[in-house]
Protein backbone atom coordinates (compact mmCIF):
# COMPACT_ATOMS: atom_id res chain seq x y z
CA UNK A 1 0.00 0.00 0.00
CA UNK A 2 2.96 2.38 -0.14
CA UNK A 3 2.99 2.58 -3.50
CA UNK A 4 0.73 5.10 -4.55
CA UNK A 5 -0.41 3.74 -7.62
CA UNK A 6 -1.51 0.28 -6.46
CA UNK A 7 -3.28 2.29 -3.73
CA UNK A 8 -5.37 3.97 -6.10
CA UNK A 9 -6.28 1.05 -8.12
CA UNK A 10 -7.02 -1.14 -5.39
CA UNK A 11 -9.42 1.49 -3.72
CA UNK A 12 -11.01 2.23 -6.97
CA UNK A 13 -13.38 -0.50 -7.20
CA UNK A 14 -15.20 -2.51 -3.62
CA UNK A 15 -12.78 -4.86 -2.45
CA UNK A 16 -13.41 -8.15 -0.54
CA UNK A 17 -13.65 -7.73 3.16
CA UNK A 18 -10.14 -8.36 4.89
CA UNK A 19 -10.80 -10.95 7.21
CA UNK A 20 -8.19 -12.94 9.73
CA UNK A 21 -9.22 -16.88 9.59
CA UNK A 22 -5.84 -17.92 11.04
CA UNK A 23 -4.31 -14.93 12.40
CA UNK A 24 -1.91 -13.38 13.48
CA UNK A 25 -4.65 -11.70 15.95
CA UNK A 26 -3.91 -8.73 17.94
CA UNK A 27 -5.45 -10.06 21.54
CA UNK A 28 -3.42 -13.46 21.99
CA UNK A 29 -0.24 -11.39 20.90
CA UNK A 30 -0.88 -8.63 23.39
CA UNK A 31 -2.17 -11.56 25.91
CA UNK A 32 1.65 -13.15 25.21
CA UNK A 33 3.15 -10.11 27.00
CA UNK A 34 2.50 -10.12 30.38
CA UNK A 35 2.16 -6.97 33.32
CA UNK A 36 1.12 -6.88 36.24
CA UNK A 37 -1.71 -3.86 37.39
CA UNK A 38 -2.08 -2.55 41.38
CA UNK A 39 -5.64 -0.88 41.98
CA UNK A 40 -6.14 1.03 45.81
CA UNK A 41 -9.63 2.94 46.51
CA UNK A 42 -8.78 6.25 47.21
CA UNK A 43 -12.76 7.26 47.93
CA UNK A 44 -16.54 6.21 47.75
CA UNK A 45 -19.03 9.11 48.40
CA UNK A 46 -22.58 8.33 48.29
CA UNK A 47 -24.71 10.97 46.14
CA UNK A 48 -28.74 10.87 46.87
CA UNK A 49 -30.17 7.50 47.34
CA UNK A 50 -28.90 5.15 44.37
CA UNK A 51 -25.69 7.05 43.28
CA UNK A 52 -21.73 7.60 44.30
CA UNK A 53 -18.89 8.22 43.27
CA UNK A 54 -15.90 6.14 43.73
CA UNK A 55 -12.11 7.17 42.78
CA UNK A 56 -9.29 4.50 42.58
CA UNK A 57 -5.65 4.69 41.60
CA UNK A 58 -4.45 2.49 39.33
CA UNK A 59 -0.79 1.61 38.43
CA UNK A 60 0.99 -0.71 35.93
CA UNK A 61 3.55 -2.10 38.00
CA UNK A 62 5.02 -4.47 35.40
CA UNK A 63 7.72 -3.82 32.94
CA UNK A 64 5.23 -3.46 29.61
CA UNK A 65 2.47 -1.53 29.23
CA UNK A 66 -0.85 -3.13 29.82
CA UNK A 67 -3.96 -2.55 27.22
CA UNK A 68 -6.78 -2.31 27.43
CA UNK A 69 -7.18 -1.41 30.98
CA UNK A 70 -10.40 -2.09 31.38
CA UNK A 71 -12.09 -0.99 34.55
CA UNK A 72 -15.22 -2.67 35.63
CA UNK A 73 -17.53 -2.99 38.62
CA UNK A 74 -19.13 -6.34 39.80
CA UNK A 75 -21.26 -7.86 42.32
CA UNK A 76 -24.27 -5.52 41.55
CA UNK A 77 -27.02 -4.26 38.52
CA UNK A 78 -25.29 -1.02 37.91
CA UNK A 79 -24.15 1.92 35.16
CA UNK A 80 -21.30 3.89 35.60
CA UNK A 81 -19.49 6.68 33.33
CA UNK A 82 -15.65 6.54 34.47
CA UNK A 83 -13.20 9.40 33.70
CA UNK A 84 -11.63 6.82 31.25
CA UNK A 85 -11.78 3.46 30.39
CA UNK A 86 -10.16 0.61 28.00
CA UNK A 87 -7.04 2.78 28.07
CA UNK A 88 -3.46 1.75 27.17
CA UNK A 89 -1.39 2.10 30.27
CA UNK A 90 2.54 2.68 30.09
CA UNK A 91 4.80 1.06 32.41
CA UNK A 92 5.22 2.72 35.72
CA UNK A 93 2.52 4.73 35.36
CA UNK A 94 -0.35 5.82 37.57
CA UNK A 95 -3.48 7.62 37.02
CA UNK A 96 -6.37 8.34 39.60
CA UNK A 97 -9.61 7.65 38.09
CA UNK A 98 -13.28 8.66 39.43
CA UNK A 99 -16.44 6.74 38.31
CA UNK A 100 -20.08 8.20 38.70
CA UNK A 101 -22.24 4.92 39.81
CA UNK A 102 -26.05 4.51 39.47
CA UNK A 103 -26.97 1.77 41.40
CA UNK A 104 -30.01 -0.65 40.23
CA UNK A 105 -30.39 -2.46 42.99
CA UNK A 106 -29.28 -0.85 46.21
CA UNK A 107 -29.11 -4.32 48.23
CA UNK A 108 -27.35 -6.88 46.34
CA UNK A 109 -26.68 -9.47 49.19
CA UNK A 110 -22.90 -9.73 47.93
CA UNK A 111 -19.58 -8.32 47.88
CA UNK A 112 -19.04 -5.15 45.36
CA UNK A 113 -15.86 -4.37 44.00
CA UNK A 114 -13.83 -2.26 41.57
CA UNK A 115 -11.55 -4.49 39.13
CA UNK A 116 -9.46 -3.80 37.35
CA UNK A 117 -7.71 -6.04 33.74
CA UNK A 118 -6.08 -6.28 30.74
CA UNK A 119 -5.39 -8.29 27.87
CA UNK A 120 -1.93 -8.83 29.02
CA UNK A 121 -2.54 -8.23 33.00
CA UNK A 122 -3.87 -10.27 35.30
CA UNK A 123 -7.77 -9.06 36.88
CA UNK A 124 -6.97 -7.29 40.45
CA UNK A 125 -9.53 -6.15 43.03
CA UNK A 126 -10.38 -3.46 45.20
CA UNK A 127 -13.68 -3.91 47.74
CA UNK A 128 -16.34 -1.18 48.20
CA UNK A 129 -17.44 -0.70 51.31
CA UNK A 130 -21.01 -1.56 51.80
CA UNK A 131 -22.18 1.89 52.73
CA UNK A 132 -21.27 3.06 49.21
CA UNK A 133 -23.62 0.50 47.92
CA UNK A 134 -26.66 0.34 50.40
CA UNK A 135 -28.50 3.42 51.85
CA UNK B 1 -22.46 -8.46 30.83
CA UNK B 2 -23.19 -11.21 32.83
CA UNK B 3 -25.99 -9.65 34.85
CA UNK B 4 -28.31 -8.78 31.81
CA UNK B 5 -27.11 -11.65 29.63
CA UNK B 6 -28.84 -15.06 29.87
CA UNK B 7 -26.25 -17.61 30.32
CA UNK B 8 -27.18 -19.81 28.02
CA UNK B 9 -25.28 -17.50 25.82
CA UNK B 10 -21.86 -18.25 26.83
CA UNK B 11 -22.11 -21.55 26.81
CA UNK B 12 -21.81 -22.25 23.21
CA UNK B 13 -19.26 -20.59 20.66
CA UNK B 14 -21.25 -18.55 17.81
CA UNK B 15 -19.48 -20.90 14.78
CA UNK B 16 -21.08 -20.87 11.41
CA UNK B 17 -22.16 -17.03 11.49
CA UNK B 18 -21.88 -16.53 7.78
CA UNK B 19 -24.62 -18.93 7.34
CA UNK B 20 -28.25 -18.67 6.49
CA UNK B 21 -29.09 -21.16 9.04
CA UNK B 22 -27.18 -19.71 12.18
CA UNK B 23 -30.25 -17.00 13.21
CA UNK B 24 -32.37 -20.57 13.25
CA UNK B 25 -29.38 -22.07 15.47
CA UNK B 26 -29.29 -19.30 17.92
CA UNK B 27 -32.47 -17.36 18.62
CA UNK B 28 -30.76 -16.12 21.93
CA UNK B 29 -28.19 -14.64 19.50
CA UNK B 30 -30.28 -13.37 16.88
CA UNK B 31 -32.77 -11.42 18.79
CA UNK B 32 -29.78 -8.77 19.68
CA UNK B 33 -29.73 -8.15 15.28
CA UNK B 34 -31.95 -5.27 14.57
CA UNK B 35 -31.88 -7.36 11.33
CA UNK B 36 -30.14 -10.54 10.67
CA UNK B 37 -28.94 -11.10 7.19
CA UNK B 38 -25.81 -13.74 7.20
CA UNK B 39 -24.42 -11.86 4.16
CA UNK B 40 -23.52 -8.70 6.08
CA UNK B 41 -21.93 -10.66 8.80
CA UNK B 42 -18.32 -11.04 7.25
CA UNK B 43 -18.40 -7.25 6.52
CA UNK B 44 -19.71 -6.54 10.14
CA UNK B 45 -16.55 -8.58 11.68
CA UNK B 46 -13.79 -7.88 9.27
CA UNK B 47 -12.00 -5.89 11.86
CA UNK B 48 -12.80 -8.03 14.81
CA UNK B 49 -11.28 -10.83 12.95
CA UNK B 50 -7.82 -8.86 13.30
CA UNK B 51 -8.47 -8.70 16.81
CA UNK B 52 -9.42 -11.89 17.53
CA UNK B 53 -10.07 -15.32 16.30
CA UNK B 54 -13.91 -14.85 15.08
CA UNK B 55 -14.37 -18.50 13.78
CA UNK B 56 -15.93 -19.70 16.70
CA UNK B 57 -15.82 -16.82 19.33
CA UNK B 58 -17.60 -16.89 22.81
CA UNK B 59 -20.27 -14.04 23.18
CA UNK B 60 -17.84 -12.14 25.09
CA UNK B 61 -14.75 -12.40 22.85
CA UNK B 62 -17.02 -11.17 19.83
CA UNK B 63 -18.58 -8.09 21.91
CA UNK B 64 -14.79 -7.16 22.85
CA UNK B 65 -13.53 -7.74 19.67
CA UNK B 66 -16.18 -5.71 18.19
CA UNK B 67 -16.18 -2.82 20.61
CA UNK B 68 -12.11 -2.67 20.28
CA UNK B 69 -12.95 -1.96 16.40
CA UNK B 70 -15.39 0.46 16.78
CA UNK B 71 -13.66 2.49 18.76
CA UNK B 72 -11.16 2.51 16.33
CA UNK B 73 -13.55 3.59 13.55
CA UNK B 74 -14.94 6.51 16.23
CA UNK B 75 -11.30 7.80 16.97
CA UNK B 76 -10.22 7.79 13.39
CA UNK B 77 -13.49 10.08 12.47
CA UNK B 78 -12.97 12.36 15.49
CA UNK B 79 -8.91 12.43 15.18
CA UNK B 80 -9.91 13.18 11.09
CA UNK B 81 -12.72 15.68 11.62
CA UNK B 82 -10.93 17.72 14.06
CA UNK B 83 -7.73 18.07 12.19
CA UNK B 84 -9.78 19.70 9.27
CA UNK B 85 -10.80 22.71 11.60
CA UNK B 86 -12.08 24.87 10.79
CA UNK B 87 -13.73 23.77 7.31
CA UNK B 88 -15.37 21.53 9.90
CA UNK B 89 -16.76 22.88 13.42
CA UNK B 90 -18.42 20.14 14.54
CA UNK B 91 -19.39 15.99 14.92
CA UNK B 92 -22.46 14.30 15.87
CA UNK B 93 -21.58 10.61 16.90
CA UNK B 94 -24.04 8.42 15.73
CA UNK B 95 -25.27 6.19 17.11
CA UNK B 96 -25.39 7.15 21.06
CA UNK B 97 -27.47 4.30 22.32
CA UNK B 98 -29.80 1.63 21.29
CA UNK B 99 -32.26 -0.07 23.24
CA UNK B 100 -31.88 -3.59 24.82
CA UNK B 101 -31.65 -5.82 23.24
CA UNK B 102 -30.00 -4.75 19.73
CA UNK B 103 -26.89 -4.20 20.41
CA UNK B 104 -24.32 -2.50 17.10
CA UNK B 105 -22.26 -0.25 16.68
CA UNK B 106 -22.89 2.32 19.48
CA UNK B 107 -21.74 4.74 22.17
CA UNK B 108 -23.65 3.43 25.40
CA UNK B 109 -25.96 0.13 25.37
CA UNK B 110 -29.78 0.01 26.46
CA UNK B 111 -28.72 0.51 29.72
CA UNK B 112 -26.78 3.54 30.25
CA UNK B 113 -23.59 1.60 30.23
CA UNK B 114 -21.03 3.26 27.79
CA UNK B 115 -19.07 0.91 25.69
CA UNK B 116 -15.67 0.99 24.61
CA UNK B 117 -16.02 3.31 21.76
CA UNK B 118 -17.28 5.92 24.18
CA UNK B 119 -13.75 6.18 25.59
CA UNK B 120 -12.15 6.06 22.77
CA UNK B 121 -14.30 9.02 21.07
CA UNK B 122 -13.82 11.06 24.89
CA UNK B 123 -9.94 10.23 24.35
CA UNK B 124 -10.15 12.24 20.89
CA UNK B 125 -11.23 15.15 23.25
CA UNK B 126 -8.79 15.16 25.92
CA UNK B 127 -6.67 18.92 26.32
CA UNK B 128 -3.63 16.59 24.99
CA UNK B 129 -3.97 14.39 22.43
CA UNK B 130 -1.73 13.27 19.99
CA UNK B 131 -3.54 11.78 16.42
CA UNK B 132 -1.62 9.27 14.48
CA UNK B 133 -2.60 9.18 10.67
CA UNK B 134 -2.74 5.96 9.64
CA UNK B 135 -3.72 5.36 5.96
CA UNK B 136 -4.37 1.57 6.68
CA UNK B 137 -4.59 -0.60 9.91
CA UNK B 138 -3.12 -3.37 8.59
CA UNK B 139 0.29 -4.07 6.19
CA UNK B 140 2.01 -6.99 4.69
CA UNK B 141 5.24 -7.95 6.22
CA UNK B 142 7.92 -5.85 5.22
CA UNK B 143 5.67 -2.77 3.97
CA UNK B 144 7.01 0.28 4.82
CA UNK B 145 4.23 2.32 7.30
CA UNK B 146 4.35 6.49 6.83
CA UNK B 147 3.76 7.78 10.82
CA UNK B 148 2.70 11.21 10.62
CA UNK B 149 0.98 12.90 13.56
CA UNK B 150 -0.88 15.85 14.64
CA UNK B 151 -0.42 17.25 18.45
CA UNK B 152 -3.73 18.61 19.22
CA UNK B 153 -5.26 22.16 19.89
CA UNK B 154 -4.32 23.43 23.15
CA UNK B 155 -7.29 23.71 25.07
CA UNK B 156 -8.06 26.92 27.72
CA UNK B 157 -6.35 25.15 30.39
CA UNK B 158 -2.86 24.62 28.29
CA UNK B 159 -3.13 28.18 26.21
CA UNK B 160 -0.26 30.44 27.66
CA UNK B 161 1.98 28.03 28.21
CA UNK B 162 5.11 27.86 26.63
CA UNK B 163 5.85 25.35 23.75
CA UNK B 164 5.49 21.94 24.41
CA UNK B 165 7.31 18.96 23.59
CA UNK B 166 5.72 16.00 22.90
CA UNK B 167 7.50 12.46 21.79
CA UNK B 168 6.48 9.34 19.84
CA UNK B 169 7.56 5.33 20.44
CA UNK B 170 6.56 3.04 17.82
CA UNK B 171 6.63 -0.22 19.77
CA UNK B 172 6.71 -4.05 18.22
CA UNK B 173 3.10 -5.58 18.62
CA UNK B 174 5.02 -8.99 19.53
CA UNK B 175 6.65 -8.24 22.72
CA UNK B 176 5.81 -4.59 23.37
CA UNK B 177 9.53 -4.10 22.93
CA UNK B 178 10.37 -0.65 21.05
CA UNK B 179 10.96 -1.54 17.53
CA UNK B 180 14.10 -1.70 15.81
CA UNK B 181 13.67 0.36 12.83
CA UNK B 182 11.23 2.71 13.64
CA UNK B 183 11.14 5.78 16.16
CA UNK B 184 10.01 9.83 15.33
CA UNK B 185 9.93 12.77 17.79
CA UNK B 186 7.20 15.66 17.52
CA UNK B 187 7.90 19.20 18.55
CA UNK B 188 5.19 21.82 18.14
CA UNK B 189 4.28 24.99 19.02
CA UNK B 190 1.25 24.92 21.38
CA UNK B 191 -0.77 26.80 18.48
CA UNK B 192 0.66 24.16 16.28
CA UNK B 193 -2.81 23.48 14.68
CA UNK B 194 -3.52 27.13 14.12
CA UNK B 195 -0.85 27.88 12.22
CA UNK B 196 -1.94 24.84 10.10
CA UNK B 197 -5.39 25.80 9.69
CA UNK B 198 -4.79 29.31 8.49
CA UNK B 199 -3.02 27.67 5.02
CA UNK B 200 -5.24 26.87 2.11
CA UNK B 201 -7.17 23.63 2.53
CA UNK B 202 -5.82 22.91 -0.77
CA UNK B 203 -2.48 22.14 0.52
CA UNK B 204 -4.25 19.15 1.42
CA UNK B 205 -6.32 18.14 -1.52
CA UNK B 206 -6.76 14.17 0.06
CA UNK B 207 -7.95 16.20 3.06
CA UNK B 208 -5.72 14.03 5.71
CA UNK B 209 -4.08 14.90 8.82
CA UNK B 210 -1.27 17.37 7.72
CA UNK B 211 1.96 15.89 8.65
CA UNK B 212 3.73 17.37 12.12
CA UNK B 213 6.43 19.55 10.05
CA UNK B 214 4.32 21.49 8.10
Amino acid sequence: MDDASFRDKYRATPQPNIAFENGPWLKPSVAATRTSLELKLITTKARGTDRARVVVRLANTGRLAAFPVQLDIDGAMRCFYAEDNFFWLAPGEQREIALEVQWRETHPGKAVSVSASAWNAASVRAALPAEAVTH
Amino acid sequence: MREVVSASEFVHPLANMYSPEFAYEHPDFRHHFGEFDASRVPRMFSRASQIDDMRAPTIESLSEASQIGAGEFYQIVSEQMQALAPNVSGLIPWVYKRPWPIIAIMLADGFGQPTAPYYFLKRTYQNTHVALNLAELIWAPGERVSLKARPSTPRHSEQGRSPSRRSMRVLNLFGFEPARSASASISAPSRFRRACATNSPSLWPNRTIPPADC
